[in-house]
């Protein structure tokens, strides 16, 4: 599939991917269906609020080093600035970073702005940006409104970064091009590789670029046992390291619904490799994604060993984990490939999956490799998953799917959905940092978390009898979770 | 409203209103508007605001239309008729809301057609138009009590009680001790003998409060400027007075003087209201009393110039109590909620009349990159300094060398559920917050001004 970064804006996934946010039936179901793109975007007659591609942009490039964003939108738009904001401290505190605030400007979209434009508005924020901040990049975030009225921001972001001389990166992730908030992350993406990413002279010869969130550094000491150094991006990554990722030996990220359009816009542009395997999630993903590494860098010497060491060390304590968690029910819920990669850490603890759900999911990936396809991946090398939906979040659905799976846990990934799971007295663990459980001593640290969840879930069990959910009567004991879903059943 | 760019945001926009119909118990928001909006509400206002939960039918909850390209470019009418006729279905709530988002109200959609086509159910459905870009969440919570109001009263026939008060306070959510906050205005109230429709949170009966709204004896308005065009509504529909408080009442002398005024509006008897004076008043100071031996052990490491930065209902009452009551020097305020123009005067004399040193030294702006720049500019901050602010001014303190207690949005490094800064339990409260944040602050010592 092709990426292409002459045009400005990347086409949403339900055009690029055939992304869908609906279907029930068994994983294996799903993926049959998906291999000719079989699934049809449906969506629901009545719909609970989603996300958007603002946050889903915002979360990726705003915590990069020395960089400001400027979003060209109305304040409400500006709703996660505090959040990232936090993040931001924290994180660099935790790095031994200078510790800033957020460097964010929003153009705060007026009604008068909506009638006559706000072009000027936006040319000023962009030099206020650049005299608050002296940033060495900016991401210029685009909105629904200015997405509506046509603001021309091409020109206005040339024309600036003309006056100004610092690279102007125009981000379009107006909420309203996508159904699938995942799409975000792309249009992050194809900013940097089309205004920020540089050919290089010279290939490195131990660096993997490693897409995540603002995780921790887990990826340096497995990286670090083939002789390999992680560069990790987006978040805190500098500028020279979004120039310079096309140097590296290979790309690999912690989730394909995050990293696969730029890994694949990294190989069809510069000829860096994606890594053809799964994540480093549960024992045998990880496994075969090191095997992988070390074919793509020239360390197969190396890497048996690796991982035979590797298993010997953590046997114990996996050993004593799974004599608590083997056979304990876990319902997993996050975003469309996540799940996948939960699934598969469960399931090296032979925890039983009463069900998944994505809340989106992509039929194809950019580069569409079968081994980097994670439901394949899930279904081909774990097992097959027998209740599997996919539903953009609608706790309406979600909790009487729940109700009936009734698992000893849930893991999912967004904070207000691990609260109704609570409230159903389910206990949840909440993963804020996927970068915690990866490879052989994440997976250990995995199934510490869960069972420590499960240990410690009086709290949710209290909470369930005192909870009152906001539907009726009627819709509680209808039993037909997806009533309000239109046309032809995907499944 | 200022149409300021704004770096690092105190609010969110107009559509946070959906906040204020989840802060009324049983109340059901249907948001007509773009699929992230909601979120991002949230993050600022109430996670971003001491981590305050999604309530009964808010955080993912909320039925919303999702607007994307289809709605935008055929119109979105057909889309919100089914999503409310599936709420009315699927969510079990007493008074159902419409707000539209800025999308809806860019592309021109019949909203209050669509939502009149429901005048028949058996459960109030109700329209206000809150697209983003037409304020902040101070004006949305505004416009909503407006809408709200007219549509759900305007043909209601008052039968007046006596002694029954409407409370138009603080904002939900927003505010982020509003639910400690209400709880405490409403028990100061009753504590005087009053009866009282305080209309959101916990402490509120939900929409059978808001029925009874036409027949209170009075309003009772604890802001400059928030809910003024509602009382003054209230007034001209039927005939309800109102009693204008600009600054919510904190401490000692504050709260009693305050209670003695409603009770003097209320023409309530004075024998009651004064037994509960004395006997609040009282134990405000043996409380206060007791902290002397801190406040003269600990006196040089302790601030005593004050900057506030806060929305202008609570920059006004946290500024009287801590330089009427505590002694504090004002130094400079900060109003981040955007007050209309019109009130603006008179909020800045407000300040004036608590203390003239504040003369001249009443900025309105909601860009923290201005306040900011001004507060590096002060010469008087370091070590004596105490900043009323949020997240925003963290940093900036200990680069200054002052003292900061986040008391507005954003919080998020505080767990907030029932806290109140009000009246006189509330006085004691934040005396607690602010002396032990001083004293939980690194290079704090007693012996010594840090420097």
């Amino acid at each position: 599939m092709a990426v292409n970064l002459q045009i400005p804006e990347v086409e949403p996934r339900e055009q690029r991917l055939g992304s869908v946010i609906s279907f029930h039936g068994t994983a294996s179901e799903c993926y049959d269906k998906c291999r000719d793109k079989g699934l049809h975007m449906r969506d629901r007659s009545f719909s609970q609020n989603g996300g958007c591609s603002s946050s889903t942009a915002f979360t990726t490039d705003c915590s990069v080093r020395d960089v400001a964003v400027v979003l060209h939108a109305p304040i409400g738009c500006a709703g996660d600035f505090g959040v990232q904001s936090y993040n931001l401290t924290l994180g660099s505190a935790a790095r031994g970073l200078p510790v800033h605030n957020l460097w964010a400007i929003c153009t705060n979209l007026s009604e008068r702005d909506t009638v006559y434009g706000a072009a000027d508005k936006l040319r000023d924020a962009l030099r206020e940006a650049y005299t608050r901040f002296n940033p060495k990049l900016i991401f210029l975030h685009t909105s629904c409104v200015s997405g509506i009225i046509g603001e021309d921001i091409e020109s206005i972001a040339e024309e600036v970064e003309e006056e100004l001389g610092v690279i102007i990166a125009p981000v379009y992730c107006e909420g309203f091009r996508s159904k699938i908030w995942s799409t975000g992350f792309d249009a992050t993406a194809h900013a940097i590789m089309r205004k920020v990413a540089k050919p290089v002279a010279q290939k490195s010869d131990n660096i993997i670029n490693v897409f995540n969130f603002q995780g921790s550094h887990t990826f340096n000491a497995i990286l670090g046992k083939l002789g390999l150094v992680p560069r990790y991006l987006f978040p805190f990554a500098t500028v020279e390291d979004l120039e310079n990722m096309p140097d590296a030996l290979a790309t690999t990220h912690i989730c394909e619904t995050l990293g696969t359009y730029v890994s694949a816009a990294l190989e069809e542009e510069y000829g860096v490799p994606e890594i053809k395997a799964p994540t480093p999630y549960g024992l045998e993903w990880t496994d075969r994604w090191l095997r992988e590494i070390a074919r793509v860098t020239g360390r197969e010497h190396l890497v048996e060993d690796v991982i035979a060491s590797e298993h010997e060390r953590i046997e114990p304590q996996l050993q004593e984990l799974r004599s608590f968690l083997s056979g304990k029910t876990v319902y997993v819920l996050a975003g469309d490939s996540y799940v996948h990669s939960i699934v598969s850490c469960c399931r090296s603890f032979g925890m039983k999956i009463a069900g998944g759900t994505s809340y989106h999911h992509d039929q194809v990936y950019d580069n569409d490799y079968g081994e980097v396809n994670s439901l394949g991946n899930m279904i081909h090398i774990t097992g097959d998953v027998q209740e599997y939906t996919i539903c953009n979040k609608q706790p309406y659905e979600f909790i009487s799917l729940l109700r009936d799976a009734h698992p000893d846990i849930a893991i999912l990934r967004h904070n207000q959905i691990s609260t109704v799971v609570n409230k159903l007295g389910i206990p949840s663990f909440m993963i804020s940092d996927p970068n915690q459980i990866i490879a052989y001593d994440g997976l250990i640290e995995f199934g510490k978390r869960v069972a420590e969840t499960i240990q410690s879930g009086r709290l949710v069990k209290n909470i369930a009898r005192h909870t009152r959910f906001p539907y009726t009567e009627w819709w509680l004991s209808k039993n037909d979770p997806f009533y309000y879903e239109r046309g032809e059943a995907n499944g | 409203m200022d149409n300021n760019i704004i770096e690092q945001p105190r609010f969110s926009c107009a559509l946070g209103a959906q906040q204020s119909i989840v802060a009324i118990p049983r109340a059901i928001p249907i948001l007509h508007c773009g699929p992230g909006c909601s979120q991002k509400i949230i993050s600022i206002i109430s996670t971003n605001a001491g981590h305050q939960g999604e309530g009964y039918a808010g955080g993912s909850h909320i039925p919303c239309t999702n607007m994307t390209e289809s709605e935008v470019v055929f119109g979105g009418e057909a889309r919100l008729e089914e999503t409310i006729s599936g709420a009315l279905e699927v969510m079990d709530g007493d008074l159902f809301v419409v707000l539209t988002g800025c999308i809806a109200d860019i592309i021109g959609d019949d909203v209050q057609a669509v939502v009149a086509g429901y005048h028949d159910v058996a459960k109030p459905v109700i329209c206000v138009e809150t697209g983003g870009f037409k304020g902040n969440s101070y004006f949305g919570h505004d416009l909503f009590l407006n809408g709200l109001l007219s549509g759900l009263l305007k043909d209601a026939q008052p039968k007046v009680r006596q002694g029954l008060v409407n409370v138009f306070a603080v904002v939900p959510y927003q505010n982020a001790n509003w639910r400690g906050d209400l709880a405490e205005i409403k028990a100061l109230l009753e504590g005087i003998g009053l009866k009282v429709n305080i209309l959101f949170s916990y402490e509120s009966a939900g929409l059978n409060e808001w029925l009874d709204i036409p027949n209170a004896q009075f309003n009772l308005l604890l802001s400059p400027w928030i809910g003024l065009e509602a009382v003054q509504y209230l007034e001209k529909q039927f005939g309800t007075p109102y009693l204008h408080e600009s600054i919510l009442p904190i401490g000692g002398e504050n709260t009693s003087a305050f209670l003695r005024r409603v009770a003097d509006f209320a023409s309530l008897p004075e024998a009651p209201v004064e037994r509960l004076i004395e006997k609040e008043e009282n134990r405000f100071y043996d409380y206060l009393g007791s902290a002397m031996e801190f406040f003269s052990d600990m006196k040089v490491g302790l601030p005593y110039e004050l900057y506030t930065i806060a929305d202008s209902t609570y920059a006004l009452a946290y500024t009287n109590f801590m330089v009427q009551e505590m002694g504090y020097v004002p130094k400079q305020v900060f109003i981040v909620d955007s007050p209309p123009d019109a009130q603006r005067a008179e909020i800045s004399s407000s300040f004036v009349a608590i203390d003239p040193e504040l003369q001249g030294k009443v900025t309105f702006t909601t860009d923290g990159g201005v306040i900011h720049q001004i507060l590096r500019e002060q010469r008087h901050i370091p070590r004596k300094s105490l900043i009323l602010a949020s997240q925003w001014e963290k940093v900036l303190a200990s680069e200054l060398k002052a003292w900061v207690v986040t008391v507005g949005v954003p919080i998020q490094e505080q767990l907030i559920l029932g806290r109140t800064y009000l009246g006189y339990r509330g006085g004691l409260r934040l005396l607690e917050d602010i002396y032990s944040g001083i004293l939980n602050t690194p290079g704090f010592s007693h012996r010594f001004a840090s420097d």
